[in-house]
């Protein structure tokens, strides 16, 4: 095997995981090339600096409490998809109850009724148009760059 | 030879106690079949099986205690109300994997102009005196990779992950999994030659 072929295997000797026949050739080159030699000493000064190293613990309490984070946030989750439910029927309603008194309402100028309706119009377009736009951007697959 | 391990065996990370990857058992796919009936305290037991693992993953991508706290647990949160998808003739892990690494990334789009990394609450070296210089100079490189080399660096050398794991974990070819590594170590590698010899 040559010189730049050999190279490319020493990470997989340190690991140990060549075949037999390609073994005994990095071996072999090992010791004539001094180029080789210096890659396979960083390689294992590589490993050994890797294996110190840790992500640190997190405390004894962490795990203790775990779940029941879990389990809260599952809870709230629930809480706020009533809430948002709740939000919507009052806001249809008051909605609903406010052009009626406006329309029926003989006091209020025709004018300021056409602005007032007006401008509620607006914000039940912007909002149908915000939730459209929110699940057709769930729907689309967001993490194109991540494999699956 | 390096033992391959699948992630069917249970192995513990040295030092710690901490099992890498669960033993899936009977009791486990009991479990999942509960959870997919809206079984809450099912749960529990999943939650407490991976939650060390989904928490040290988290922690390899975001560099934040309180972040990958935060992460695992919306991604259990997101698994269980998602659990219909999941295809109980497959392995909970690896699926659960994938909803923790969109997580993690999305945090990490969302933060990539953080700048300083509190390694003291990140990263640990055993049985050696803190050197700090060189935790920089590793975590640097190790931030410096592109996300799939970084994803393989911290399932092989933070969670002790065989190369085989690393592709039920991944759902990537063994072959991918030993690239990838291949180049992360050698962009690593060049990283802490320059430290080693630079006097």
């Amino acid at each position: 095997m040559e010189h730049a072929e050999i190279k490319k295997l020493i990470a997989s000797y340190h690991e140990g995981v060549l075949e037999s026949a390609q073994e005994k050739a990095v071996k072999a080159h090992l010791h004539t090339c001094s180029e080789c030699r210096q890659e396979f000493e960083d390689m294992r000064k590589f490993e050994e600096v890797m294996q110190k190293m840790a992500l640190k613990q997190p405390t004894k309490e962490t795990w203790e409490v775990y779940w029941s984070s879990v389990y809260n946030r599952l809870e709230r989750g629930i809480g706020w998809i009533f809430l948002s439910i709740g939000a919507m029927i009052l806001l249809f309603f008051g909605g609903y109850k406010m052009v009626e008194g406006i329309i029926k309402d003989p006091g209020i100028p025709l004018l300021l009724k056409v602005g007032i309706l007006s401008f509620m119009a607006g914000i039940v377009v912007l909002l149908v148009s915000l939730g459209r736009e929110q699940i057709f951007v769930r729907s689309r697959e967001r993490y194109k760059e991540v494999q699956k | 030879m390096a033992q391959e391990t699948s992630l069917c065996a249970s192995r513990v990370l040295p030092g710690t106690g901490v099992n890498i990857v669960p033993e899936e058992t009977s009791t486990e796919r009991q479990l999942l079949e509960r959870v997919r009936r809206g079984d809450r305290e099912a749960y529990q037991g999943i939650v407490q099986r991976y939650m060390q693992a989904a928490y040290y993953i988290a922690l390899g991508f975001v560099h934040n205690q309180q972040d990958a706290l935060d992460i695992s647990q919306d991604a259990f949160v997101r698994a269980f109300r998602k659990i219909k998808h999941y295809d109980p003739q497959k392995r909970f892990f690896p699926w659960f994997y994938r909803l923790l690494k969109n997580l993690c990334l999305d945090h990490i789009k969302k933060h990539r102009r953080r700048r300083e990394i509190p390694l003291e609450d990140v990263q640990v070296f055993k049985e050696e005196k803190n050197n700090r210089e060189l935790k920089e100079v590793l975590w640097k490189g190790i931030e410096e990779l592109p996300f799939e080399q970084r994803e393989v660096i911290i399932l092989r050398y933070f969670r002790q992950y065989s190369y085989q794991e690393i592709a039920e974990v991944t759902g990537k070819p063994l072959g991918t999994v030993m690239s990838s590594l291949f180049y992360a170590k050698k962009k690593l590698k060049e990283s802490l030659k320059k430290y080693w010899y630079s006097d």
